[in-house]
C-alpha cells in the first residue's frame, strides 16, 4: 500500500514537473524568439514590419488560455497525489480546459481573419494558423471526452464507496 | 427506500455499535453510513456477518418503505 501511495505521489510530482517546464517554456518563447522572429520578418519583409508589434501582443495574448490548462493541470495533479484521481472536482477542472482549448480556436480563427483582412499573412502562417486551430480543436474535443470519463469514473467510486 | 434497522438488534443484543463494527470487520462510519440511510449497496458477506453476529434475519434488520 505505501509503495502505491509513494508511486501517486511521485507521479503528481512528475506531472507537476512537466506543467511548470511547459509554463517556463512557452514563456521563454512569447518573450525571446517570438519577438526576434518578429524583428527578423520586419528587417527582411518590411511590408510586414507595420504588423511586428500586433504579431507579438497577439501571440502573447494567445497563450493566456494555455497558461489558465496548466493551473487546471497543476491542480488536477496535485489531486492525484492526494488520492483524489477521479473526483467531480477534477471532471469540472479538465471540461474547463477543454472550453480553454475551444477558446484558443476562436482567438485563431480571429487572428487569422483579422491579419488576413490587412494582408500581413504569408502562406506558411496561414497553415501555421490552420495548424494550430485542428491542434486546438483535437485538444478541446480530448479534454472533454476525458471530463466525461472522469465525471462517470467519479459516480462509480462514490457508489463503491457507498458499498458497505 | 431500504431502511437498515439495526438499533432495535443491537438493544436485544446488548451490543455497542463499536462491538457489531469489530466483529462484523467493518468500520464505525461504515456503520453510520448503514444507519442514516446513505448507503448505496451492502454486500451479501456484510449482511450474512451483521446476521450471524445480531443472531437474526436479514428480514429482522432491512424494511422496506415507500418514498
Amino acid at each position: 500500500m505505501n509503495k502505491i501511495l509513494q508511486s501517486r505521489k511521485c507521479l503528481a510530482w512528475m506531472l507537476k514537473a512537466v506543467t511548470l517546464l511547459a509554463f517556463a517554456g512557452v514563456l521563454f518563447a512569447g518573450l525571446v524568439p517570438v519577438p526576434q522572429l518578429a524583428e527578423h520578418v520586419a528587417y527582411f519583409w518590411p511590408d510586414y514590419a507595420n504588423f511586428a508589434t500586433a504579431a507579438v501582443i497577439y501571440v502573447n495574448l494567445g497563450f493566456a488560455p494555455f497558461y489558465g490548462a496548466l493551473v487546471l493541470a497543476w491542480q488536477v495533479f496535485s489531486a492525484i497525489g492526494r488520492d483524489e484521481s477521479f473526483t467531480r472536482a477534477n471532471a469540472r477542472r479538465v471540461r474547463w480546459a477543454s472550453w480553454l482549448a475551444l477558446a484558443e480556436v476562436v482567438y485563431l480563427l480571429g487572428g487569422l481573419v483579422w491579419f488576413g483582412a490587412r494582408q500581413a499573412l504569408a502562406a506558411v502562417t496561414v497553415l501555421a494558423f490552420l495548424g494550430l486551430t485542428l491542434l486546438g480543436l483535437a485538444a478541446a474535443v480530448l479534454c472533454y471526452a476525458l471530463s466525461v470519463l472522469i465525471l462517470q469514473a467519479a459516480e462509480m467510486k462514490e457508489e463503491a464507496d457507498l458499498t458497505i | 427506500m431500504l431502511i437498515v434497522n439495526l438499533d432495535v438488534m443491537l438493544a436485544r443484543r446488548k451490543m455497542s455499535v463499536t462491538e457489531l463494527a469489530q466483529r462484523v470487520g467493518i468500520t464505525l462510519a461504515n456503520i453510520s453510513i448503514l444507519k442514516n440511510g446513505k448507503a448505496k449497496a451492502i454486500r451479501f458477506s456484510t449482511l450474512e456477518k451483521i446476521c450471524q453476529v445480531l443472531e437474526c434475519q436479514p428480514g429482522d434488520i432491512l424494511e422496506y418503505r415507500e418514498d
